[in-house]
This record gives structure tokens, sequence and C-alpha cells, in this order.
């Protein structure tokens, strides 16, 4: 951080600046209808799930591992949710807590076949997304599912404190909760050094395995917690509701890195490029342009956004791009290496000694 | 001449071979060698004048990267450049694709003249199987015919072409009976008329391979002859040039205490891990010992294999009272053991460039910074400023990304990471590689007073006036095993030159010996001659 430049300020807050610009032009253009307390209350309320979808997707990025599974588990679990509530009379608290705990299983399956294998995660979770789908059809009969129970619409849109739902305080108490392990345990230190230099991690004594795990099963879970609040929120469990978000979020953490800080996968960052983009959209809506701009502005922010950060050399993204090459890298020298002087890699085969701090 | 960072890497060297002739080019690492190699491959340009000679062309001007394969000059370096997931026959149509039109490939066609051409050199390998199932010496060969038919190409006479092949270091990792297959297949080489030139470490290959040997030394040619009329032990004495030794400046601070007064700190039993064969050595509380040999014997291999950054197949591994079998070594058990392990390649392996100085060295003690379950900013910055000071890790800020800093800071901050958990057991691999003399300075003393305050250091290197300079004990690899072992009064360069030279006994010769040189100086018209001035 150092000094703050004005360079630096830009840097540091860029999204948050170009977010107040926008709220600017849409103001001057359409005051009437989108610079009104309601509209901000329903920006801030009903993007919730997406944010937290997010926070889900930035925990393994962090980690230096893409999950492409987040989007298919928030499908999964509010369908769990409603079949258990509305189809089997379970009650409300135990269906959302089976949810999560389904959602926590995927992940560790992601985990075990990413980690066990050796496999590429971006391969693994795009296979299993595909299959969560289509697990999450044949549990629906592919029908939408409508009735749950008031007590979960109640505690997610219904109830309001200041003017907003209590899901965007979801939203903001996840979002503490992952800057606090981020920034205030070690834990979340360890996070960022597998994410950004996984061997120095393993010659550093960190059980790589067991953070990278823990890590998918936390994405598994949280993504499960925005699909429980995306069902109190539209009150229907729709077994194609992910497919449209799993880009957003994307697009939400990748531009977040850019942002508070740079070059990071970071909480505040995130919060504050998904309200970015969902500002944008609601207020073009608003100019009366049609639906498609949605898939307009979140492509295109994903690619500006990644682009941006590819500018400057400590972009995130290219980290994971250098992962990958260097596992392809790898691959073939280590074939080489076979025959000569290093022996076989040894990954950190976990066994639980003292830890070295 | 070509000079790097106020060193002249190499100066007024003129080099020739001749049809039919192969000459060895050896010496020590940051002799020239490389540079020479670079400069003909054309990706480093020469800073003076050169002329570079092929047959009846002469070329006075800085050569484009791989220009030189125009003329019919090809090369095969340590790293093969093969993709073990291809067949053998693709590797060897993969330069032919990059430079090839035709929209159909008749493999059949292709298939039968590749096997022809194995034949030819009394090579026995399927054509069909996957680089990988090959073993070393078969690679290195597929990766010599290649670059044998890349010469073919470019004198669109595939035939029966004329050419230089350069070796680099192509067949430093064979064994015996490698090592004579390769014989025979530049035997066939050298009946068909290439010239090769043949950079190696091995002295005995070296000797019974090459017609002609070059040594270099500091940038410049000391000796140029025929290989009988130079002796192993000679070239040893002329790659090292003990008589102008570069000394470290600071006096060296030898223990008293050999054996007894430390006890003992670590002790290797029958390690055994890729190319490491049986290798035990026991060391010193208190005293720095230093692993060498030349490149490839296997003294790099070692400390990955002890800290568990490597797996080792068997041996075992006794700190103290503690005994561990090397093969279920990992490197948090090792760290739990009170070892510390700071490796050569310091920025895939050592620091994460991106993240700040302060995260990097305080990462083995964030626990210790927690109060209340929160991490302590002020706390960790407050630690990371001492280590930067006691370690003279120079910087703006400890909130700088690391990878801003010089090789020689980030060096000394890697060290401070470690050093600061008391560590009982040092392993420190290339220390001062790509660190400034300044820098070097500072690291000798740290590594020393480490050693004073009791911890056993272990310490690998190629750089023998420094091990000579800092260590109580040096441990020479020979072929992957424990070649000597020196102490006291006998570690010296020359010593050490001596017993890493050694090598393994001779068991082939090449055939022809000399003649083939003679032979050629009447014929030659394919000549190369890169003189630098």
């Amino acid at each position: 951080m150092g000094s703050m430049t004005l360079s630096s300020i830009i840097r540091r807050f860029g999204v948050v600046i170009a977010w107040i610009v926008i709220i600017i032009v849409f103001t001057i253009l359409r005051s009437s209808t989108f610079f009104t307390v309601s509209n901000f209350t329903t920006i801030l309320s009903s993007q919730a799930p997406l944010g937290i979808l997010s926070l889900a997707l930035l925990i393994p990025l962090a980690a230096g591992d893409y999950d492409l599974s987040v989007a298919s588990v928030l499908t999964l679990a509010s369908m769990v949710t409603a079949i258990l509530n509305v189809g089997h009379g379970v009650p409300i608290v135990w269906s959302v807590i089976i949810a999560i705990v389904v959602g926590g299983i995927v992940g560790l399956a992601n985990a075990l076949i990413c980690i066990g294998f050796g496999i590429d995660p971006f391969i693994v979770t795009l296979g299993m997304g595909t299959f969560i789908d289509g697990v999450t059809l044949w549990i629906s009969n592919s029908t939408p599912l409508s009735g749950i129970s008031s007590g979960l619409t109640n505690i997610v849109v219904v109830f309001r404190a200041g003017d907003l739902s209590y899901e965007f305080y979801y939203f903001l108490v996840f979002a503490i909760l992952i800057w606090y392990l981020f920034d205030y345990t070690p834990a979340g230190r360890r996070i960022q050094v597998v994410g950004k230099g996984r061997e120095v991690a393993r010659l550093s004594g960190l059980n790589v395995k067991r953070i990278r795990l823990l890590a998918f099963v936390a994405a598994g879970a949280l993504s499960a917690v925005a699909g429980v609040v995306y069902l109190g929120t539209s009150g229907t469990a729709d077994p194609s509701a992910g497919t449209s978000l799993l880009l957003p979020a994307f697009a939400a953490v990748f531009l977040g890195s850019t942002t508070i800080r740079p070059g990071r996968f970071n909480p505040w960052g995130t919060l504050v490029a998904v309200y970015f983009l969902t500002t944008g959209i609601t207020g073009l809506s608003l100019l009366g342009v049609s639906s498609f701009v949605q898939q307009l502005f979140y492509g295109g922010a994903l690619i500006i956004s990644v682009a941006l950060a590819s500018l400057g050399d400590r972009s995130p993204l290219k980290k994971l791009q250098r992962r990958r090459r260097d596992a392809v890298q790898e691959m073939v020298s280590d074939h080489r290496l076979a025959n000569d002087a290093q022996g076989g890699v040894n990954e950190d085969s976990g066994q639980q000694l003292a830890e070295p701090d | 001449m070509k000079t790097f960072a106020g060193m002249t890497a190499l100066e007024d060297f003129s080099f020739s071979v001749y049809p039919g002739q192969i000459h060895g080019l050896i010496g020590q690492n940051g002799s020239g060698k490389s540079t020479f190699i670079k400069c003909l491959a054309g990706y480093h340009r020469p800073d003076t004048e050169w002329s570079l000679q092929v047959g009846s062309t002469s070329i006075q001007r800085p050569l484009r990267p791989g220009e030189v394969t125009n003329y019919g000059v090809s090369f095969v370096h340590q790293d093969l450049g093969l993709l073990p997931e291809l067949s053998v026959l693709e590797n060897l149509l993969l330069v032919q694709f990059a430079n090839d039109h035709r929209s159909f490939l008749p493999w059949r066609k292709e298939r039968n003249r590749f096997r022809q051409i194995l034949e030819g050199f009394g090579l026995d390998i399927a054509l069909e199987a996957p680089v990988a199932s090959l073993a070393p010496v078969e690679a290195a060969q597929i990766a010599i015919v290649r670059a044998v038919t890349q010469i073919g190409l470019a004198s669109k006479d595939a035939g029966d072409a004329h050419g230089v092949l350069v070796l680099d270091e192509a067949t430093t990792f064979l064994d015996q009976a490698g090592r004579e297959s390769m014989a025979s297949l530049l035997r066939a080489l050298k009946a068909r008329g290439f010239g090769v030139i043949f950079v190696s470490h091995d002295l005995d290959e070296v000797l019974a391979i090459c017609d002609f040997v070059t040594v270099l030394r500091d940038g410049r040619e000391v000796h140029s002859s025929p290989v009988d009329q130079v002796t192993h032990a000679q070239l040893v004495s002329l790659i090292t040039g003990t008589q102008d030794q570069v000394v470290v400046a600071n006096p060296k601070r030898r223990h008293n205490h050999t054996t007894s007064a430390g006890g003992v700190g670590l002790r290797v039993g029958s390690l055994q891990g890729g190319q490491i064969r049986d290798v035990s050595f026991e060391t010193q509380h208190g005293s720095i010992t230093a692993l060498t040999g030349i490149v490839g014997s296997g003294w790099e291999a070692v400390l990955p294999l002890l800290y568990g950054a490597a797996r080792a197949t068997s041996g075992v591994v006794e700190i103290g009272d503690r005994i561990v079998q090397a093969n279920r070594m990992t490197p948090r058990r090792a760290i739990g053991l009170g070892m510390v392990y700071v490796p050569a390649s310091r920025l895939s392996e050592a620091i994460v460039a991106e993240l700040s100085l302060e995260e990097n060295v305080t990462l083995p003690q964030l626990n210790r910074h927690v109060r209340n379950g929160f991490l302590r900013h002020a706390m960790l910055r407050a630690t990371s400023k001492t280590l930067v000071e006691q370690f003279t890790v120079k910087t703006t800020s400890v909130a700088a990304p690391i990878g801003a800093l010089s090789g020689g800071n980030q060096q000394k901050a890697v060290l401070g990471k470690w050093f600061a958990q008391a560590p009982s057991i040092i392993l420190l691999a290339e220390p001062t590689q790509g660190v400034d003399v300044g820098a070097r300075e500072t690291i000798y003393e740290i590594i020393r007073e480490a050693a004073d305050r009791g911890a056993t250091v272990i310490y690998a290197s190629s750089d023998w006036a420094e091990v000579e300079a800092l260590a109580d004990m040096v441990v020479v690899f020979t072929d992957g095993k424990v070649g000597a072992v020196l102490s006291g009064a006998d570690i010296s360069v020359d010593t050490i030159a001596t017993e890493s030279y050694r090598g393994t006994p001779q068991s082939f010769k090449l055939e022809g010996g000399i003649e083939g040189l003679e032979l050629t100086l009447a014929a030659g018209h394919s000549h190369s001659q890169g003189g630098m001035a």
C-alpha cells in the first residue's frame, strides 16, 4: 500500500468511482425512476443471492482453484430445500441445514477428485456442475416447485431493517466473515500463499491439500446458502435458476479483484463489483433497453475486468493461467525427471505433525 | 566478445570443427561455454565483431535466432526438446511440421524413411513408441537423429548431408551402458562426415569420445589440443585454473572441533532417490558441510530428498535420537524436526513474488501473531521490520512486493524467514546464486553465525571457491554417489576438483581416435569458425 498517490487511489477505488459515475449518469437520465429509495433498496437486497454466490466462488479462487460448479450447487440447494420442505413436510430449518450439507458434500467431491487425482479443477468442476444440474432436473422432474414455508421468505425478504431486506445483511455478514478470514487469520494468509505460490507453500510446510480441500468445501456450502437465500427471495425453486448466475459471479469476483485490494481476490472488491454491475443493468433496463443487455453487460464486464487486471502485473488471473501452463510443463518434464536427478515430486502427503508455527 | 553485467563472458575466442571430427568443449559453469553456444544459435549478440564460417559461407554479422540452422548447424541441448506424449516418429517430424505446407502427411512414407535412417545409425527404436517410454539414452539419440535430419532439410540433400552438430550437455544424465550406445551413434555420425561440437562436464566421456578438446576458463581459451596430448589430471587443473584462484574476501573460520566437540547433528544413511544411490554421511552440530561435485553428479538432488521436497525411495535421516525413513519425509515433517530449506530456484520455490515482503517472511510464524482471534498487523509489521534490519534487507517498505527487490535482498529475506525459526538443521541450495558480491558477504556471515550458534548447516553449491572458504567438511559427489569426503586442511578448490572429476572408471573407448581429424583436415570443406574479438 505505502503512500497514497492519486494513481494508487484511482487504482484501488476505480470500481467504486465507476459505480458513483454510473449512478450520476442514470440519475441525470432517469431521475424520477432511478434515483429513488425503493430502487436502491431493490438493488441492494435483490442481488444478495448473486453476492453470496460470488463470495463462495472467491474462496477457491483465492486458493488458486476454479470452481465452475457453484451456480449448479445453488440450484441444487434451493431445489433440495423446496422438495424437503414442500414435498416431504420437513421443517424449514432442517431442510435448509440438509441443503447446506449437500452443498458441502459437492465441494468435498470436487476437492477429492481434483486433489486426489491431481486433475485440473477447471475440468472437474465443469463436469461436476453439469452433473449436478442433471441431478437437480431429475429430483425436480424438471419443474419449478413453489409453496415454500413463509418462515424462509420472512427472514430473507419480508423482514426489513432500515428499509433493506434481511438478505442484504446476510451478504454483508458473509463479506465480513471472509474479510476476517483473509485478513485477520493465519489461515487466510496461508490461502493467499497457496493461491499465488503453491510450491512455496508446500516447501514452507503448509498443508496445501487440506487448505485447498477446505476452500472447495466452503465454496460448496456457501453456494448452498446462496441457493437458500435465492429460494427465500423468489419463493420458488427453479431447476434452471443458477444457469444465469455463474457468469455474473465470475464477472463480480474478477472485477472485484481489480479494486480495493488490487491484484487479490477480495470480499469488499467483490461486493462493490456486484453492485456496480447490477446498478448498471438496472439503470439500462430503466432506460428501456431490452433484457439482452444483461448478457452484454456481464460478459463485457468479465472480459474488460480481466483485461484491465492483466495490464497490471499483479493479476491473479495471470497467476492462474501460469499455474495451468506450469502444470502442463510439469507433466512434460516429469517424464524426463523420472529418469534423472529429482525423482518423483512428493506432494505434501499430509502427515499430521506439529504445525510449523 | 560478449559481456554480461560487468563480467566478460567470452573474449577473443576462436573455435573450429572439421567434418568427421568430434571436438570437446569443456569448462566450469560460467566459463563461457554456454555463451559461445548461444552466440552460435543466435540467442546472444556478440558485442563486438565476429565471424562465422560454415563450409564456403562466411558470415560477419550477428545471427538471428535459429538462422545458423540454414547453414547446416544443428543443436541438441540438455533439455532435448522432445514431447514425451508423442511418438518417436511424431517427434522426429516436429521440425518438419513447422515448415510443412503439405495438406496431407504421407505417414507410411515418412515411417519407412525414418526407419531406414534409424537403421542406418544402428539404432533399434520403435517409431510408434511414445518418447516417454524410451530409455534416457534413446531419447537423446532421437533428439540427435532429429537434429541430423534438420541439417539434411537445410541442405536439401537428405541422404548424405554434411554439417555441424552441437551437443550441448545432451549426454549429462546417461549411465554407463547409455554412454556406450551414445558413443556408437557418434561414431556413425563421424563416419558420415559430420562435425560434432561436444559440450560436457564428464571428462572421461570427453577423453573417450572426442578427437580434439578445448578448455574454456573465465571466457578465455586456456587449452586446445588433440585429446591424446592431454591427461585427465591436466584437464582438471586447466578447468579450475588453480594458479589464479579468486579468493572469497573474508578470512576462513575453520572449526577446530572436527568430530567430537559438536556431536552428530544429522546423519544420512543409505539415501536413494532419483539419481542418488546409497548416499551416507554425517555432519556435526555447529558445522558447515558442503555438498558439491560437477553438474549432474547428484549433489543438487540430496537436499530436496532430505527435506521431503522430492521423494526418496529409501534411506534414513537421523536427527538426534529421532530417526525418520527418508521416503516418508515431507516438508511439514522436516520443519517439525527443526529443519529449514532454502531452495535454489528462488522465484518458483522460495518466494511468492506478488505478495509483500512482510507476508513472505512472516509465513512460518503467523500463529504467534494472533491475539484474541485476530492476526495483529502491527505486530507482523514490527516482526518483519526487525527481520529486515537483522538480515540487512534493503527495501523501502516491508509492504512492497518481495518480487520488486534485488536478488540479493530477496535471498537475505528468505534466509531471515527461515533463520528466525531458530532451526537446528539448515539446508541451503546455492544460497548465493544470482546474488551480487556485497550481499554474498552478508549471506556468508549469516550462515557462519547460524553455525556458530550450533545449527547444522548443509550447503549444496557448485562454486568451489565458496565451498573452500565456507565449509568445515565437503562431500564430493560423483555419479550419484559420495565420491570423497574432505575435511580440515584437505579442503581446497584443487582437491575438490580432483575428486569431482575422478568420476567413474572408463569402460569404453571410441575406436578410430585421432585419425578422423587428419582425414578431415585434408577434406576440410565444411568448416565452422566462430571467432570473437
